[in-house]
This record gives C-alpha cells, structure tokens and sequence, in this order.
C-alpha cells in the first residue's frame, strides 16, 4: 500500500507542478496499445505490440486547447528466451510512423535487445533493460533504457481474476547519438489501474509523466493517457 | 485510415473478451481486522502487538472459508491461517532456500533432480502444522529441530524433464523431505509489466 500512496502522490505533485514550473506548451496525448503474448516451442516465446499515439490536448497558461495532431503509429516484434528465476533475454524490432496519414510521414526502424528480471521478496518488481538503436531518415540515435514497474492486487496478496490491480512504474532513457550537446536523459513515471479478466487477459489504463531532455536548454514535459490491453494467445 | 486503425483496436479488444471461461478455483480478499475472526485474532493478539506489516485476508475455496493473517515478526515473514471454525490450520515461515542447510535439504534436492531437468527454487517456507500439545505461536520463530509435525513448501520455476517448456511448480516435502505433493502453479504473466 506503501507503495501505491507514493506513485499517486507523486504523480499529483507532477500534476500540480506542471503548469507552473514548466511555463510552456504541456502537450496530452492519447496512446491505445494492443499488446499479444505467445508461447513458442520450449524457452521461446514472441510478443507483439501495436501502438497509436495522437496528441489529443496542449496545456497552457492553465488554459485546455484541444488538438488532433502528432499521430504515431508503431508495430513491435519481440522474440523472447526464458531463463530460469523468472528472467527473460529478449530481441526485438520497431517499426514506426510518424504523421502516417501525411505526404511527410517519417518512418522509424529500431532495433532493441532487452534483458528484464523480477526483484524484491515479497513484493515482487519487474526490471527491464533495453539498447535501442533507432534508425530515423535522416539520423541514428542511441538509447539507453532502465525501468521497474510492479502490480499489487487492490483486494488480496494477489492477482485473481476478475480483480482490478494497481500498476505503476519509473523509466530512465539516455539517448546519446554521438553529435556534441544532443545527448539527453528523460525520465517516464506512470500510474494506473488495470482489471485482469477470467482468462488472464489483462487491461490496463494508466498516466504517464514525460520529462525529456532533463536540465536541458530544451527541457519540456508530456501527459500520456496510456491504454492497453495485454492478450495471451 | 484513422478510422480503420480505430475499428481494428476496438474488434480486436471484443473478440479476445469473448468466450471468456472461468479458471478461479480460490478468492482471496483483503480484510479489516475488525472483520477477522474475534476468536482466532485473540490466538494471535500477543504477537500482533509486536508485528509489522500485518495484512488480514479471507481465502473462499472449495473447501469452504478460511482465514490468513500475514506479517512480519522479529524480522521474519509468516502466514497464519485459521479454518471457518477459529482453528488453527498451519503455519508458513519464510526462509531463504540458500541460508537453509537442514538435514533435509539434501533429500529434497535428490528428488528435484530426479524430476526436472533444471529447476530454480523461487520461495521456500517452512510450514507447521499445529500440535495441541503445544501452543505453535507461542514457539515461534520456528526451528528445524522441533518434534511437532512440519512441511517444507517448495516453490520452483522447472522444466520436468520429459518437457522443454519451463513451468512453475510448488512441491510439498515431509520433514524427512519425502515428496508429499507436486502441483502447477498457476501464476499469472508479467508482460504487461515488460512490454
């Protein structure tokens, strides 16, 4: 519970915060994924994940203007190899669109290696940790990704079905791209709730804070409406 | 376009939540302790007062209602479980299987190897069944050498060896680390914590 509290009541200073501190356009989007699990023969299994992102909203001066911009289109490939201790090493690739409906739409290719683990003893936390090389059109980026997120059971030690959970995690990204002061770090903190249905299907709808480009000249900041649902085949 | 990608998300959503079929054998809700059993919280009460994390559940299953406090003592986790009737069911005292090196270690090892190809133990508990003679809480923290009746619970993360896929196992061993019983252990997917 301990945990929950925290989570929630840093996302409301955020929310508080983010007006003030950040005198500038805070962009909202709206990001529905649809995220497919299956098992493989023996150790392996794959992962695919479809995402939409479209800005929906901009926050300034305390003031809502509603928008419909910035669409994102991404499809993921992951194939994974289970290790023994609930630890998995995992490959992956990206390819995205950026502004897809338009004539300029750029498109993304990523690669992605992944290593992600489970900690803690009786509460138990998911660790992931990602290199990306993302191949735009016209440059080549580097990323550096750690993450931990958990879920807890809002009744009981865990998760039945037909419960509803509660899910929050922090991410650091470092992307470094080899050009002098284009190096950044980001930080994403999320929080939400999800319901897992009687065949363990899950969905899951949560905030996410952006904070890019941190103690930079270019610092700036994003709300991310994330909805997912998670579908074991 | 839009519209497609739209339609496709939300059909793809519909048809996964239908034909849903319901695998809940056990529920497991979280309680007050006001609403825990007044005859069996008082078996407790001494040791509550010098608890720390202490959570109260309700566990409906087949077998009818049971009822669990969880805590830690003295620095160590443990699992108290009462039946319907304020009776004392067991309980599970957690330990870490590397720090263990009792007499039974060896004998529970012997048959994990002679069942999986490769395992890796993620939860290991001592569990004791009550002795009237004996008051169990009282006794804690629990110790290898006592005479009443005690389990061993084993949870693994294994690939059997007539598979290939891993799996995760709890096994049951006696106090002379004789395999009493062996179940899947219907744990949930985490990726939707990793992806």
């Amino acid at each position: 519970m301990k945990r929950i509290t925290v989570f929630i009541s840093l996302l409301f200073v955020l929310i508080i915060l983010t007006p003030k501190v950040w005198s500038q356009s805070v962009p909202f989007f709206a990001e529905p994924a649809l995220s497919l699990s299956k098992s493989l023969k023996g150790r392996w299994s794959a992962n695919s994940k479809l995402v939409f992102r479209q800005q929906l909203a901009s926050l300034e001066n305390r003031q809502l203007d509603w928008v419909s911009q910035s669409d994102v289109i991404e499809v993921q490939l992951f194939v994974n190899y289970r290790l023994l201790g609930s630890k998995r090493l995992t490959i992956g690739y990206l390819y995205g669109l950026d502004e897809p409906f338009l004539s300029s739409a750029q498109t993304e290719h990523r690669l992605m290696q992944q290593f992600s683990f489970e900690s803690g003893n009786r509460f138990k936390w998911v660790n992931r940790i990602r290199l990306e090389q993302r191949i735009g059109e016209n440059q080549f980026r580097n990323r550096l990704r750690y993450r931990f997120t958990f879920d807890e059971p809002l009744s009981g030690d865990k998760i039945d079905a037909k419960e509803w959970y509660f899910v929050a995690g922090d991410e650091w990204l470092y992307t470094f791209t080899g050009v002098p002061g284009e190096d950044h770090l980001e930080n994403r903190l999320h929080a939400g709730l999800g319901y897992m249905f009687a065949n363990g299907q899950k969905l899951q709808i949560e905030m996410q804070y952006r904070l890019m480009r941190i103690a930079g000249a270019r610092q700036s900041s994003a709300w991310h409406l994330l909805l997912t649902y998670n579908l074991k085949l | 376009m839009r519209f497609i990608i739209y339609f496709a998300f939300i059909f793809l959503v519909n048809f996964s939540l239908f034909g849903q079929t319901d695998i809940k054998v056990e529920k497991e809700e979280s309680i007050s302790q006001q609403e825990f059993p007044l005859e069996a919280f008082r078996k407790i009460e001494p040791m509550v007062s010098q608890s720390k994390k202490l959570r109260y559940y309700r566990e409906i299953s087949e077998e009818g209602i049971n009822y669990e406090v969880k805590l830690k003592f003295e620095g160590t986790y443990y699992s108290i479980e009462f039946d319907s009737l304020n009776k004392l069911k067991d309980i599970e005292q957690l330990q870490k299987w590397d720090d263990y090196d009792g007499k039974s270690r060896s004998r529970m090892e012997v048959q994990l190897d002679s069942l999986f190809s490769d395992y890796k133990v993620m939860r290991f508990q001592l569990q004791v069944i009550p002795n009237e003679k004996l008051n169990v809480i009282e006794s804690l923290p629990l110790q290898e050498e006592m005479i009443w009746g005690r389990n061993y619970e084993v949870e693994i993360e294994a690939i059997l060896k007539d598979e290939q896929s891993p799996r995760y196992y709890e096994l049951l061993f006696d106090a002379h680390g004789k395999l009493l019983q062996q179940r899947l252990n219907a744990k949930t997917s985490n990726d939707n914590l990793i992806y």
